[in-house]
């Protein structure tokens, strides 16, 4: 019996020891997983840990994940889409799916993450440690992080802080900075196109004054994000710590710093999501970004999110490189200057040319023909399309007509307007009229139409066959010959007439009818142009119109410019809506002449006048310095690109700085005392020194600022000038106010540069 | 002109090179020997033009063609506020609205006023460089920074003005002149001295053309601009002065600069040189004293 209690005391004991074992086994498994939440992060085990938890694929090798990819270090999508779903709640369920897919990645993610995260990481530490990958777990663990960082929201920086915590750490560097414009890429993006809504500043001067507001505006993140978007050069250089700090901390946060922006609007990032929500142009399947971007999982939505990648993780992922819609571009394009395509004068429906007529008359067949002869005022094409049934297009003759256009004399062809058209656009009238009278003209063959008759000068009538009576009457009340008639000739259409041999030797008395007026020599009409600055031959400066005469006028004549009704002004000129607008302009008297003139348009409108190279070879052809190479037109001096030349009394020291970049020496000159420099963006100050004395330099503002959405980048020996300028303390030359606050920016800028090199 | 009858004829005549830069910036290039007569006020049609040249409103192409050069806002040369400009270039009356339009919107003064027959000279005052800059980006127009010293210094000087290697004039010619040091003018001398000389400045007048050869040595001639050789043939010496107070610039009447350095030197204070005639010289008001300095430098003539 003793026996037996100890063997049951022993195996009690046995089975405590292996329970007692088992716990400590159970207890170590637990806290090695607690432990784990607060080591630091290898690089190699945690790209270990994520690959693992990744699904192979039926080759046998991991499927490419949209996480980060630790080789480099930086971080991937889903760890910058806190701070997107700060401005995009819509896409939270997306990431709450990618969560589920890839929560290896995720888990690693986690665990690295603070511990103030609370409720995040248990959530992650348990998918972790019990390998239960769910949606709908992963989905809370996604609203826990999202939670945990809407809490930190209140202070932006602390996403970036963390972010470049985790770059640091995966990288194993020691430095406690991080990545400034990778994370600044990921934050600055949904922010991106805010329309600026605000006043134009009135001078250049202000503008660099408000410059904080512009930037609380969101519009400073501009030079931000395409400072990391110039090169990499530029992104790895600005790794200093400042990027990260609190904006408190931060000494030059005036002049367009994204932390300002972020922090005194935290709540304008979601306005600034709305406008790039609202900007961002139509996705790959021609469907609106906005609508792809509130469907999860949609390729449009990826390929928004691949837009919010900073550069980095384009790099990282070379295969996924392809052209993104141009988020950026268009950002730029809301602060560029909108170029308005208007049509070209040669698109818009010129005013009517003249058209006159051409009468040739064949005694041998007896046979008449028509033609038209198409006026060609300047800018007319040399090759027009006649919108004319089975007319093939006319050339120009010369540089004042078309070719003739032949016209089947068809029995209502005399009774109204005659109007053509041209494919190009262009359009030709005479007005309608009860005779219509033709002269000889010496430059043509047959007879050309006129308005009226001159005295002592043959013509043929055309008119209806019941005025002949009339006609020769009139004829012969201005002392012309009998009429001949050219009765039952070819061409003649029915129901028409033609007469020659009116010579009228007088004027009529008593005067004529107005509708037979154009007969009578005493009532030849003139249509004369006075006044005005006349450029060319009729044709006449915008703003300085002629002054239309015509005379004299008989009773019942109407008058018509470019085809509208003309008034006579006290004066007596005639004008009618539009007749000093640029353009061709047709004065047409019925009965009687027509006149073309042209306004010509003010340079000033049309875009101004060229910049051009009016003394190309006054140093040569080879010369290389940048005064050989400017170019002098009038009393203006730019670079051949339009670049800005500056000059100086030569000194030893001599530099032009831009307010935001560009430091330029100035090329001292051996044979004058000058010294020149050509900068490709206007120069804002020049230091002219001759020592290193304070004494011995000066600061001179130039009166300019260079834009700072172009090209902005880290200029670094740009900030080393001005830093040592600054140290220097020059005097500050013909500066206003304004130009000492755009040098304060400067300074600040260049500090900014100089701490993150 | 219908709107200038009114008007009295020097009133006519004066608004006449108002109405002829516009013509020309309507134009914008052409032929000497086309602008009408009756913008001329029966001035020289090459007279008028050198002097808008030398105002920088137009350029000479050619020896008879112009064209107009673009609208630029040429700063005077001052020591500070109020900053001054001139309006130089191509204007219509399109132009000059936006102009006054933009000087309205920042506050700047425009002043037009007029000396002589040149058109009416416009003058922007800012108390600021940066207004002007505002002002110059509102009408689209070029600002150009110190134009006068910038002008020169971005010009050869008369010692290396490009000239054109030719062989020495020979054969028969109307007449020959050489352009005397010591006298400073024109006299006479023949084709046999020409060619004998070692050096000199002659112009040979052919019965088709007229040239000017400038010889620096016994085989070594060329072509060159007539006032740039009358300026190497009077280099280092000293003829040029400028008054501290007047601060105005004089050289003698036969050494009036090449087209570009006049122009530099007229765009200190935007108005034509005038002629002295008790002293024979040539006058340039306002000349600053850096402006003095590249003067002398690319003309090479000495202050007396």
């Amino acid at each position: 019996m003793p026996r037996l209690t100890a063997l049951i005391i022993a195996a009690a004991s046995v089975l405590g020891v292996i329970g007692v074992w088992l716990w400590w086994q159970r207890r170590a498994r637990v806290n090695e997983v607690k432990r784990g939440q607060q080591r630091p992060v290898v690089p190699g085990r945690d790209t270990d840990i994520g690959q693992e938890s990744r699904p192979l694929t039926e080759d046998g090798t991991s499927p490419p994940s949209l996480d980060a990819t630790p080789e480099d270090g930086s971080r991937g999508l889903d760890e910058a889409s806190p701070t997107s779903e700060i401005a995009d709640g819509g896409r939270s369920e997306h990431r709450e799916a990618h969560l589920g897919c890839e929560s290896g990645s995720e888990s690693a993610e986690t665990e690295k993450r603070p511990s103030t995260q609370g409720q995040a990481d248990g959530e992650v530490a348990r998918m972790e440690s019990g390998n239960v990958i769910d949606e709908s777990v992963a989905g809370r663990a996604a609203d826990a992080i999202r939670s945990a960082d809407s809490e930190r929201s209140g202070a932006l920086h602390a996403p970036e802080a963390e972010c470049s915590q985790d770059h640091q750490t995966r990288s194993g560097s020691e430095e406690s900075g991080g990545t400034g414009p990778t994370t600044t890429q990921a934050y600055a993006v949904p922010q991106a196109p805010v329309p600026d809504q605000s006043p134009a500043p009135d001078t250049w001067a202000d503008r660099e004054c408000d410059e904080d507001a512009v930037t609380k505006d969101g519009l400073g993140q501009t030079s931000e994000t395409e400072e990391a978007q110039s090169g990499e050069e530029s992104s790895k250089g600005r790794t200093g710590s400042d990027a990260h700090q609190p904006p408190e901390a931060q000494p030059g946060r005036h002049s367009g710093d994204q932390y300002e922006g972020q922090e005194n609007d935290g709540g304008d990032h979601s306005a600034g999501a709305v406008s790039a929500t609202s900007q961002r142009p139509p996705n790959k399947d021609g469907e609106p970004a906005t609508e792809a971007r509130t469907v999860p999982g949609d390729e449009g939505d990826a390929d928004h999110r691949q837009n919010l990648e900073p550069t980095k993780e384009k790099v990282r992922r070379p295969s996924e490189q392809k052209k993104q819609p141009a988020v950026y571009r268009d950002r730029r394009g809301l602060r560029r200057a909108v170029v308005q395509t208007s049509r070209s004068d040669s698109t818009k429906p010129s005013p009517p040319a003249e058209v006159r007529l051409r009468l040739l008359l064949d005694p041998v067949q007896r046979r008449a023909d028509l033609s038209v002869i198409l006026a060609r005022p300047e800018g007319f094409p040399a090759r027009i399309s006649p919108l004319l049934d089975g007319h093939s297009p006319v050339e120009a003759f010369d540089a004042s007509r078309y070719d003739d256009l032949d016209l089947v004399w068809t029995d209502d062809l005399l009774d109204g307007e005659l109007r053509i058209q041209s494919a190009e656009g262009q359009q030709w009238l005479r007005a309608a009229r009860p005779i219509h009278l033709f002269a000889d003209n010496a430059a043509e063959s047959g007879l050309i139409s006129v308005g009226a008759a001159r005295q002592d000068v043959p013509h043929a009538v055309i008119c209806r066959a019941d005025k002949e009576g009339a006609v020769r009457a009139a004829a012969m009340s201005t002392g012309s010959p009998s009429l001949m008639s050219h009765d039952r000739w070819t061409g003649i259409p029915d129901g028409w007439i033609v007469l020659t041999g009116h010579r009228p030797r007088q004027a009529a008395t008593p005067p004529l009818p107005i509708d037979l007026s154009s007969l009578n020599p005493g009532t030849a009409v003139e249509i004369s142009l006075s006044g005005g600055l006349a450029v060319r031959e009729k044709e006449y400066a915008q703003g300085r119109p002629p002054k239309i005469g015509i005379a004299p006028l008989p009773d019942g004549a109407t008058v018509t410019i470019g085809g509208i009704a003309a008034t006579q002004t006290p004066d007596g000129a005639w004008e009618a809506p539009g007749w000093e607008t640029p353009g061709h302009h047709l004065v047409d008297v019925v009965p009687g002449p027509s006149l073309t003139y042209r306004i010509a348009a003010d340079p000033m409108a049309a875009g101004g006048w060229q910049f051009w190279d009016a003394h190309p070879e006054r140093f040569g052809s080879g010369s290389r310095e940048p005064w050989g190479r400017a170019v002098i037109c009038g009393a203006a001096v730019q670079g051949p690109e339009g670049e800005t030349v500056i000059a100086a009394l030569r000194l030893p020291v001599l530099v032009a700085l831009g307010s935001h970049r560009q430091a330029v020496r100035l090329t001292p000159r051996c044979d004058v005392p000058a010294a020149v420099a050509m900068t490709s963006e206007p120069a804002s100050f020049l230091v002219a020194a001759t020592g290193v004395r304070r004494k011995q330099g000066r600061l001179v503002w130039l009166g300019s600022v260079c834009e700072r959405g172009s090209r902005s980048h880290a200029d670094h020996e740009w900030a080393a000038i001005v830093r040592s300028i600054a140290a220097r303390r020059l005097p500050l030359d013909n500066a206003d106010r304004g130009a000492e606050c755009i040098w304060r920016n400067t300074r600040q800028r260049a500090r900014r540069i100089w701490r993150r090199k | 002109m219908e709107e200038h009858k009114a008007k009295s004829p020097a009133d006519l005549e004066e608004k006449m090179t108002d109405i002829l830069l516009e013509w020309m910036s309507f134009r914008g290039s052409g032929r000497v020997n086309d602008l009408p007569a009756d913008l001329l006020a029966g001035e020289s049609a090459h007279r008028v033009v050198e002097s808008l040249a030398v105002l920088g409103h137009v350029e000479f192409v050619d020896n008879d063609v112009w064209r107009v050069a673009p609208p630029v806002l040429a700063c005077l040369p001052v020591d500070g506020a109020p900053y001054d400009a001139v309006l130089c270039g191509a204007r219509t009356a399109e132009f000059l609205s936006r102009l006054s339009a933009a000087c309205e919107e920042h506050g700047v003064e425009m002043v037009a006023s007029r000396t002589g027959d040149q058109p009416e000279l416009v003058r922007v005052s800012s108390p600021a460089r940066s207004v002007l800059s505002a002002v110059a980006d509102g009408v689209g127009l070029i600002l150009q920074r110190s134009a006068a010293f910038t002008l020169l210094a971005c010009t050869p000087t008369a010692r290396d003005w490009p000239r054109t290697p030719c062989p020495m004039v020979s054969g028969r010619v109307d007449a020959v002149r050489r352009f005397s040091r010591s006298r400073l003018r024109w006299v006479s001398s023949t084709l046999v001295e020409a060619r004998a000389s070692q050096s000199g400045f002659f112009r040979i007048k052919r019965d088709w053309d007229s040239v000017s050869v400038l010889k620096v040595g016994p085989r070594d001639s060329a072509y060159v601009d007539d006032r740039v050789g009358r300026l190497i043939v009077a280099a280092n010496m000293r003829v040029a002065s400028w008054d501290a107070e007047t601060r105005i610039f004089s050289v003698p009447k036969q050494l009036f600069p090449p087209r570009v350095i006049a122009r530099a030197l007229a765009l200190c204070t935007g108005t034509s040189p005038y002629i002295d005639d008790a002293s024979r010289r040539i006058c340039f008001p306002g000349v600053s004293p850096d402006v003095v300095k590249m003067a002398l430098a690319t003309t090479g003539l000495r202050l007396r």
